[in-house]
């Protein structure tokens, strides 16, 4: 995993066999993606390594600050400027929009993410439609 | 396992959803529906009252399913 993190390995996905793992890896790089926007510590270029146990910061989460615009920051790396501006999109988007994502990415159809949220099923494709809608849009201006 | 970023986005559950009215209605007809109150596909229009206008059409194919499912 290590490896993967800092970006020197190939790493042959066909050959994955524990997708548990790999779900791992992009909690980390979103964890500490966030970190690095709440701290403003991004330097250029930084490879993207996993931290020794206890160097973290904690995180300090702050709420209120979770639908602002993110901050265009020099240096940012590009996944945890895509990272934040993805979850600020969905977050306009819907509060359950999140949720939905990560049902569906998990594999799971329209039905399941509907039954799983107690949500009705046209409910659900619309969300996932406004979803797109708002990602399309993103692109379209940047 | 969830990703950090959900966790926050609970805490804001439906502050500013403009699909509330339509997920309550569903979860009322499902309530109804537990506690022995059978709607006629036809008493479906009156759960629509609290959904937006433009958002009634698609609400009604949400209860339609909603009771084919149960009946």
């Amino acid at each position: 995993m290590g490896d993967f993190l800092a970006g020197d390995a190939n790493v042959e996905l066909s050959r994955v066999q524990d997708w548990t793992v790999v779900q791992v890896i992009f909690d980390t790089l979103i964890e500490r993606a966030l970190r690095d926007d709440e701290t403003h510590k991004a330097p250029e270029h930084r490879p993207l390594r996993l931290e020794q146990p206890g160097s973290g910061n904690g995180g300090g989460n702050d709420p209120s600050a979770q639908t602002a615009e993110p901050a265009v920051q020099t240096g940012q790396h590009p996944l945890a400027a895509w990272l934040k501006r993805g979850r600020v999109l969905m977050q306009r988007v819907h509060p359950l929009a999140m949720e939905i994502v990560e049902l569906r990415v998990q594999g799971r159809d329209n039905r399941e993410v509907a039954d799983r949220l107690g949500l009705g099923l046209r409910l659900v494709k619309r969300l996932v439609g406004d979803v797109r809608t708002s990602f399309d849009a993103a692109t379209a201006e940047s | 396992m969830l990703l950090p970023s959900v966790r926050f986005t609970r805490q804001d559950h439906y502050l500013a959803d403009r699909y509330a009215g339509w997920a309550a209605t569903v979860r009322q007809f499902r309530a109804d529906w537990a506690k022995g109150a059978h709607p006629d596909v036809r008493q479906l229009r009156d759960y629509l009252l609290e959904v937006p206008e433009q958002q009634r059409s698609e609400a009604l194919q949400d209860l339609v399913a909603e009771h084919l499912h149960y009946t």
